[in-house]
């Protein structure tokens, strides 16, 4: 008798050791699949609050100036309030930097949040992972608490490099902020990113792919921001605007000379997080594994032993187009949307600019007269610019799985010369890119003339092209590094997208020389719809583009292909 | 032209079947949507579901529809049974004969031996990522040992066994003796006649012992001329 409660006793400790090794074992591999994401987060989190600090100085340099630069701005305000908050105490450098910095930021880390969660749970299942994972002693509540865990940690770093970088961005403005507002400003940012990992794990129980739960996680927190956003210019809304939390973290400006820490706001997002994670794991007990919880009625349907008859599966380029075509839509929406808002909000816009003598630089930068041929120029065609490489990084991604999950090496064994594949990705990415960009010049041609602003149309034409040859260039530097390396591709084209966008802003602030510039893709692709084409840029990016794919080509045909 | 089954399926995500039956067949040209639909047919396979959703099985029989719908002089094929069921098995091999008997050449790698036994005309051994034999089933069946049992009602001729050469692993338990003999069974016979023996029942081994006989031996011979095995 005495002997059954030892070995009892012993059997309860042991399991639960082994289920404490197993939740740490898999908070360790959650930080381990977050540390690329970390690192561009945690770099943007530094980096941005940093260089908005930093160019306050240039921007107004003096007591006066930075008075009449925070007027001006709180006249701007308004017409960017669909887009970040109005702004507060801009005649200082951490309201500045509040606005111009945080804000946007928030959308970093919200993104980061919402893709951590659906590609964690989602990923993992299609791969084959989770049920490794579900097999071994861990059980699904606390495999879902270790990968909270996990996030937590990495999200929490990741704001302290935000924090980091506000201090830094702050004392680079020649002003001071203390500890303790630096700590109630990152709360509320770290808020938001639980809640929107919350809303991607509720979303990854919903819908059967990792794609349909991004996509669904998406369009919930784009309602989300689209209702904060329009709560901003319709203040009786205000009421409503509480559900959502970007809302909700715009309230603390802790950070702001008189700003307040909105501590009931924060508290809000960390129990709506808590919420969405609680019914994350208790959907996450309910449902099959590779099933959702929203599951269409099951038919009966005829069994199919033909291949199918679309022609688009048997050309090329467009074989790869169709496969993509749901994300390609998306990119192309979203290119015109864009493209529609800002061309329509070009004129008043630019006439404020105008106005503004600290952004009066802003308009004399684009080479032109026209303020609203300026915002045009400088505002849509940069984000235009953006929007391509974020295209072409999402190529390069599909391009690396293409390797890593077995369909590159089918290809090869048709046989497709290796040279081919490199070659039908590029051209796939040619007019993928040559689509979204002529739609959405095609939507500014069309709005320009009703809102007043003056485009010459060839030179749109010639804008477009670049974008193009931008998204090539991009895609060159992917498919090279992919020929050799592909697993680390993606992060390395990240890291030229990042250091792209930063350094044109960064370069004249520590007085780098002037070439350095040529090292930014974004400087290479210049302002061709004001100043007409940068040709040293045109020829750069066009010997990237033949080195890019001329170099994949080569490499590819030597290097071992395979998991 | 080569067909390819690899060892492990690609994945293509939400594409349904006959989706990637068109894509990598467009890959070539085009594809026989007669042969498609007859070997799907053959294999029990819907091509209308999405991969995502087949069972191991069902994506390992859209590999063999992929491997074997475009006419190939040379298919090459890794574990294709991993995940079939025994009566889709039958089908496969049906299938391995029929390309062979069409002047193909089929090129299976397989860890189930009795896969090998029963759809391979030739076979090789790989050892440590070395080819170490090389030869027909039948020549293979040939070079390998036989296993010899034999029941004496009086006193085992052991040590004059043991002294043969070609004979190994001899063992006695009472009045039992098991041997294995390599080449011919005369000398051996010749001994064992000169006891008082009552039973003789000798088997050959299957092709997994031969394969276990080769890894156990620790100096296996290199490659051999496919030519001479």
């Amino acid at each position: 008798m005495t002997a059954v409660p030892a070995a009892s006793s012993h059997t309860v400790s042991l399991a639960g050791g082994r289920s404490r090794d197993g939740v740490v074992t898999t908070v360790r591999y959650g930080l381990r699949a977050h540390r690329w994401a970390f690192a561009g987060v945690a770099f943007l989190g530094f980096v941005s609050p940093y260089a908005s600090g930093a160019s306050y100085l240039a921007a107004a340099g003096t007591a006066a100036a930075r008075a009449t630069f925070g007027r001006q701005t709180i006249a701007l305000g308004p017409q960017l309030a669909y887009l970040i908050p109005l702004p507060l105490r801009p005649d200082t450098v951490p309201g500045y930097l509040w606005w111009k910095g945080l804000t946007w930021l928030t959308l970093v880390f919200a993104a980061w949040g919402l893709a951590a969660a659906t590609g964690l749970i989602r990923n993992e299942e299609e791969r084959g992972l989770l049920e490794t994972w579900l097999a071994s002693p861990l059980g699904r509540t606390r495999l879902v608490l270790a990968r909270v865990a996990a996030f937590t940690l990495a999200a929490a770093g990741a704001v302290v490099f935000a924090g980091l970088g506000t201090a830094a961005g702050v004392a680079s403005g020649k002003a001071s902020v203390g500890l303790g507002s630096l700590v109630e400003q990152g709360l509320p940012l770290l808020g938001i990113t639980l809640v929107c990992f919350g809303v991607g794990l509720v979303a990854a129980q919903l819908a059967t792919t990792r794609r349909g739960a991004l996509g669904l996680g998406g369009v919930v927190l784009l309602a989300l921001y689209v209702l904060d956003a329009v709560a901003r210019v319709n203040p009786g809304l205000d009421g409503v605007a509480a559900i959502s939390p970007f809302h909700l973290t715009d309230l603390t400006t802790a950070i702001v000379p008189g700003g307040q820490f909105d501590g009931g706001a924060t508290l809000a997002l960390y129990l709506t997080a808590a919420v969405l994670i609680v019914l994350a794991t208790a959907a996450f007990r309910e449902r099959d594994l590779m099933g959702g919880l929203l599951r269409g009625r099951v038919t009966g349907t005829p069994v199919v032993h033909s291949p199918s008859g679309n022609p688009l599966l048997r050309l090329p380029v467009l074989r790869n187009l169709w496969q993509q075509r749901l994300g390609l839509i998306g990119w192309v929406v979203g290119t015109m949307v864009g493209a529609g808002l800002i061309v329509s909000l070009a004129r008043s816009t630019g006439k404020l600019l105008a106005s503004v003598s600290g952004f009066n630089r802003f308009v004399q930068s684009a080479g032109t007269s026209s303020a609203a041929t300026a915002v045009v120029s400088s505002v849509w065609l940069s984000i235009a610019a953006l929007i391509v490489a974020a295209y072409a990084i999402t190529q390069t991604s599909h391009w690396a799985s293409d390797d890593a999950e077995g369909r590159l090496e089918m290809e090869i064994a048709q046989p497709v010369p290796r040279w081919a594949v490199v070659a039908e990705r590029c051209a796939t990415l040619l007019v993928g890119a040559l689509v979204m960009m002529a739609l959405g010049s095609l939507v500014t041609a069309a709005i320009a003339p009703g809102q007043g602003v003056h485009v010459d149309t060839g030179r749109l034409v010639v804008a477009a092209g670049l974008l193009t040859l931008l998204a090539l260039s991009f895609g060159a530097i992917g498919a090279l590094v992919i020929a050799r390396f592909p697993r680390v591709a993606v992060p390395v084209l990240g890291v030229v997208a990042v250091a792209s966008f930063y350094l044109p802003l960064l370069a004249p602030l520590f007085r780098w020389p002037g070439w350095s510039l040529n090292l930014s893709l974004f400087h290479l692709y210049g302002t061709p719809l004001t100043t007409g084409i940068y040709w040293t840029g045109l020829w750069v990016m066009v010997a990237i583009v033949v080195v890019g794919f001329g170099g994949a080509m080569a490499a590819i045909r030597v290097r071992e292909v395979g998991r | 032209m080569v067909g390819y089954l690899p060892g492990e399926m690609p994945q293509w995500g939400g594409l349904r079947g006959r989706d990637v039956v068109a894509y990598v067949g467009g890959l070539r040209g085009g594809v026989d949507a007669a042969r498609v639909k007859s070997l799907a047919e053959r294999l029990d396979l819907d091509l209308g579901r999405r991969y995502r959703l087949y069972s191991s099985g069902n994506k390992r029989k859209l590999g063999l529809v992929l491997a074997f719908m475009h006419p190939s002089r040379l298919l090459v094929l890794d574990e294709p049974t991993n995940g079939l069921d025994p009566l889709i098995q039958q089908e496969f091999y049906r299938l391995v004969e029929e390309e062979a008997a069409g002047g193909g050449t089929v090129f299976l790698s397989s860890h189930v031996l009795s896969e090998v036994e029963r759809a391979c005309q030739r076979v090789g051994i790989l050892r440590q990522g070395r080819l170490v034999q090389v030869a027909r089933l039948d020549e293979l069946h040939h070079l390998r040992y036989h296993r010899l049992e034999a029941d004496f009602s009086g006193e085992v001729p052991v040590e004059a066994v043991r002294a043969l050469a070609g004979v190994e692993d001899v063992t006695v338990e009472d009045h039992h003796l098991s041997c294995a003999v390599r080449g011919g069974f005369g000398p051996l016979l010749e001994v064992l006649g000169r006891g008082p023996i009552t039973n003789l029942v000798t088997h050959e081994p299957t092709l997994e012992e031969v394969f276990l006989a080769y890894f156990r031996d620790q100096e296996a011979p290199a490659v051999t001329p496919a030519g001479k095995a």
